[in-house]
This record gives C-alpha cells, sequence and structure tokens, in this order.
C-alpha cells in the first residue's frame, strides 16, 4: 500500500471524524453552515476514488480494466497488494480471473502510486448489490424478487455468508430465520461476470423487516 | 430546505437497463453519481419509507455529482450527514450511533456514490449506511 498518514483503517474512526466535522480533507461547510463533501469528475474522466470495469488482462499485483463512460471505455491500469481487500470466487490473484469479468475497485485519491496511477484498497470481482423480497427458501438458497425490475435471484447461503437481522438488531441469523415476504438487503458475488444472471452467493445479507 | 433521515441502500444497476428509473429514467452509470432520495415512488411498498410529508426533490430525482448535477433532471447539492448504524463492519444493527434500531432506507444511490459517501469504503461489507439527506 501507498504510504500514507492520512490513511484511516478503522472505519468507526473514520465515520465519526466525518460526523464531527474533523473531516478536513474532503468535508467542507457551505453557506448555509451544513458540511459538504465534493468530488467531480470532469467530462470523460472517471471519478477519483472508484472504477468499474471489464477485466482486460491481469498479473499477481495490477489489472487492467476498461471502464465504461458516456458510451465509450477507458483503459485504467490499477495495482494491488496483500493490504488489498479482495472479494472474488476465484480467489486472491486476479490472474485466475476470466477476462471480461466486471470489476469494481475502491482507489482513494490519497492513495495514488508515485506515477501517478491507482492504487486499490479492495477489490470485488462479479459484484452485486442490491435489494428484494424474499419469495421461496430452500435449504441454503434464498429466492429473492429483486427491486428494480423485479428480477428472480437465486442467493446461495455459503459458509462465510453473513446474515442479520437489522430490524431486531440481531446479528448472525440463520437462513430459517427468512421467511416469504420479507424485504432483505444483500451483497454478494455473481457466479458468472452476466451480472444479471440468477445466481449470487451472498458476502452480506441484513433482513430489514 | 428538506431533509430525511435514514439509510442509504445500494441500487447498483444489475436488475438491468431500467432499474435506475428512480434517477430521472437516466440509464445506469457505473462510473457516475447517481443517487433519489426522499420522497420517491422507487422505493414504496419494497423497504424503503417514501417521506411523504417531504417536498420531492426535484422529482426525486438524484444527481449526478455529489454536489454538482450533471444531468438535466436537477441542480441541486445534497449534504449527507452520515452516521455509523453498526457495532461492527457491515452491520446496520444499532449500537448507539443510529436514532433507531433500524433505520428505513430513505435514499437509493448507485455503487460509485454509495461509495463515496463512506469514505471509499468496500460496499460488500457495509450494505447500509446511516445519512440524513437535505437539498
Amino acid at each position: 500500500m501507498p504510504n500514507n498518514k492520512e490513511h484511516l483503517a478503522n472505519r468507526r474512526d473514520l465515520l465519526a471524524s466525518a460526523a464531527t466535522g474533523s473531516f478536513a480533507t474532503v468535508v467542507d461547510i457551505n453557506s448555509a453552515g451544513q458540511r459538504i463533501r465534493s468530488a467531480q469528475a470532469g467530462p470523460g474522466e472517471l471519478l477519483p476514488h472508484y472504477v468499474f470495469g471489464s477485466l482486460v488482462s491481469a498479473t499477481a499485483n495490477s489489472c487492467l480494466l476498461d471502464a465504461p463512460l458516456d458510451g465509450k471505455f477507458i483503459r485504467e491500469n490499477i495495482s494491488y497488494d496483500e493490504d488489498t481487500e479482495i472479494f472474488s470466487l476465484y480467489g486472491p490473484d486476479l490472474s485466475t480471473v476470466p477476462a471480461n469479468s466486471q470489476i469494481a475497485v475502491g482507489t482513494p485519491e490519497n492513495l495514488r502510486n508515485p506515477d501517478g496511477t491507482r492504487y486499490a484498497t479492495w477489490i470485488n470481482v462479479n459484484p452485486v448489490y442490491s435489494h428484494g423480497e424474499v419469495v421461496d427458501i430452500e435449504k441454503t438458497t434464498v429466492t429473492l424478487r429483486q427491486a428494480h425490475g423485479g428480477a428472480i435471484r437465486k442467493l446461495n447461503v455459503t459458509s462465510s455468508s453473513m446474515l442479520h437481522d437489522a430490524a431486531h438488531g440481531v446479528e448472525n441469523i440463520a437462513v430459517s430465520a427468512l421467511t416469504p415476504g420479507c424485504q432483505v438487503f444483500f451483497t454478494g458475488l455473481a457466479i458468472d461476470a452476466e451480472l444479471t444472471s440468477a445466481e449470487i452467493n451472498i458476502v452480506l445479507l441484513h433482513k430489514t423487516t | 430546505m428538506a431533509s430525511v433521515v435514514g439509510s442509504a441502500g445500494i441500487d447498483d444497476c444489475s436488475a438491468g437497463e431500467g432499474s435506475c428509473a428512480a434517477n430521472c429514467g437516466t440509464t445506469c452509470s457505473q462510473n457516475r453519481y447517481q443517487m433519489a432520495w426522499s420522497n420517491f415512488e422507487e422505493c414504496s411498498g419494497i423497504d424503503c419509507d417514501p417521506q411523504s410529508s417531504r417536498p420531492r426533490a426535484s422529482g426525486g430525482c438524484g444527481s449526478q455529482t455529489i454536489e454538482v448535477n450533471q444531468h438535466s433532471c436537477s441542480v441541486r447539492a445534497i449534504y449527507p450527514d452520515l452516521k455509523d448504524c453498526g457495532p461492527a463492519g457491515g452491520q446496520s444493527s444499532s449500537s448507539g450511533y443510529c436514532v433507531t434500531k433500524s433505520q428505513p432506507i430513505v435514499a437509493c444511490v448507485n455503487t460509485p456514490a454509495f461509495t463515496y459517501l463512506c469514505d471509499s469504503c468496500n460496499p460488500m461489507t457495509y450494505g447500509l449506511l446511516g445519512a440524513t439527506f437535505s437539498n
């Protein structure tokens, strides 16, 4: 990881500092006394802290993505190392991930490489984040009607899945606590690069009602 | 100025074309900010609480960037006031940080916007993010 004294590893400290307004590098005060945050990208430019794209190629410490933007593709080279958090069904080495997989990358602006290229603090391979209504549960598979279009998803609960009942403040609930009709928010990894495909391995699921 | 308190949930466009209808009917973009909040119809009947007592925020449309909208639907700023809603990473249940145990989802944001709101966090382990949206 590029050395940077301002890097905050603890997210609670980070958000607490934001809440108290001590988040000086990214939070400003507007004329109404409210905290505002600014992050903008010019026409044809990718956002500074985040890139989403199709994998072109990868090595054990870098990857090349084609990021769609305004009807075109921008090719972006991103480095990563052992400090990078990687969620992938193919393991932590991106060189084993098939080309054209969909990749989301967190690239904090204050953690650039010396040559100015991006460094990834996290990488998700074929990620899905959404919410919807449970329509069926069978063993470790939750069938869900996804919001925003109503697509049917098959969510697989694996040994590393985290299930929480956000509505009642209960952590690590069993699959049996989910019932048809309840609403859930979930994140996960699609089985293949077609993110609209049906099957997803759950990373995190919140039961919200 | 209207404001609404609750959680921001991610709409990542993975449902395909049209899944960003809340965002002024714009085409989903994975590399631009898109969001919708307050009294927007998309969340009615799902798990969001449309704030019917609140004025619609520019038709419920979101902004292309946090501060300056680059789309035609609105030129509004939003002022997210972040709260950590979980006792540990990736949990939305309360541990003294949120007003209530379960913050209603009152805003849908796409992944770049969500990641920005939580300062480059990995959305894979967050899921929900408490926020106050004003416009």
